[in-house]
């Protein structure tokens, strides 16, 4: 099963879509709280301060949740493929920076209760700044992984 | 402190019980699934290892069975036993009357701590070699 390169490079597409809807999400999302705006805007910038932040937090529980279980389903050939690759090469940033991928994506999740419990409608005032923090970690937290696959996968790849 | 279901009005809604037990429950799993995770992590107490060259499942650190069974993973062993952990905390920690919880409340730590907890994953890694 493990040696059909074909479909873990399918998988892996997937996965990284996933991640970029996320990243989106959470990006407008991070720079809506920080710097909302509430008047009609005619910028770029401001067009993306302008997004309704309070409707995304749902969508990006759900993406978050399945971009992480692609990350899982795929997570075994990168050890048995891109890993070794990474190991024989002494690529021991690119393998640090996977390990450091994986345990913050990890503890991303285990804020996923809380950040869903903040974005719950109606917004309370009195939690902006928890619910301004807890957007900004999971977004570093998606960006991390993001790049770092990313970047892994241009250096060793999947499937091979 | 914030754990009431008080809406912009002031008024609180009919269920407001139901949000700050959750509320309790989700930021005591987030702040612990945090901590536990550095720990779990150095120390190597995952629930379970998977052998991916052999597709085997081994309980905690145990080796698999056979001549080359390849790398084990233990990354899906800590995310278990991390979710387990925080779980049981944020349930026990949930039932603790609110009046006693007042006193050690913080909603700031379930940012805070995450953040802390990612700096120490990378020393842990950089430095210490994890």
């Amino acid at each position: 099963m493990w040696l059909n390169g074909g479909l873990w490079i399918t998988l892996l597409i997937i996965h990284g879509l996933s991640a970029f809807l996320l990243l989106g999400a959470l990006t407008h999302q991070t720079i809506s709280v920080w710097a909302p705006i509430h008047v009609h805007v005619s910028s770029f910038f401001d067009r993306t301060r302008a997004v309704s932040a309070r409707n995304y937090g749902a969508a990006i529980v759900v993406l978050y949740i399945v971009t992480f279980v692609l990350g899982m389903i795929v997570y075994p050939d990168y050890k048995l493929t891109a890993s070794n690759v990474l190991t024989a090469q002494h690529w021991t940033k690119a393998l640090d920076s996977f390990e450091f991928k994986e345990h913050t994506i990890a503890i991303g999740l285990g804020l996923l209760p809380a950040y869903w419990y903040y974005w719950r409608l109606p917004l309370v005032p009195e939690r902006d700044f928890v619910r301004a923090m807890l957007t900004s970690v999971l977004a570093f937290v998606s960006w991390v992984g993001f790049l770092v696959g990313h970047v892994l996968n241009n250096v060793a790849g999947l499937g091979v | 402190m914030t754990m009431s279901g008080a809406t912009k009005t002031g008024t609180t809604k009919p269920d407001a019980a139901q949000p700050a037990v959750y509320a309790v429950f989700a930021v005591t799993f987030g702040v612990v699934f945090s901590v536990a995770y550095l720990f779990v992590m150095d120390k190597s107490w995952q629930l379970f290892t998977y052998y991916p060259a052999v597709g085997q499942w081994t309980l905690f650190g145990h080796p698999a069975t056979g001549p080359s069974p390849g790398p084990g993973m233990k990354w899906f062993g800590y995310v278990a036993t991390c979710a387990i952990v925080a779980a049981v905390a944020g349930a026990v920690v949930s039932f603790i009357p609110e009046k006693l919880l007042t006193r050690v409340w913080w909603s700031g730590l379930v940012w805070l701590v995450p953040i802390v907890s990612m700096i120490v994953v990378g020393y842990l890694i950089v430095v210490v070699g994890d």
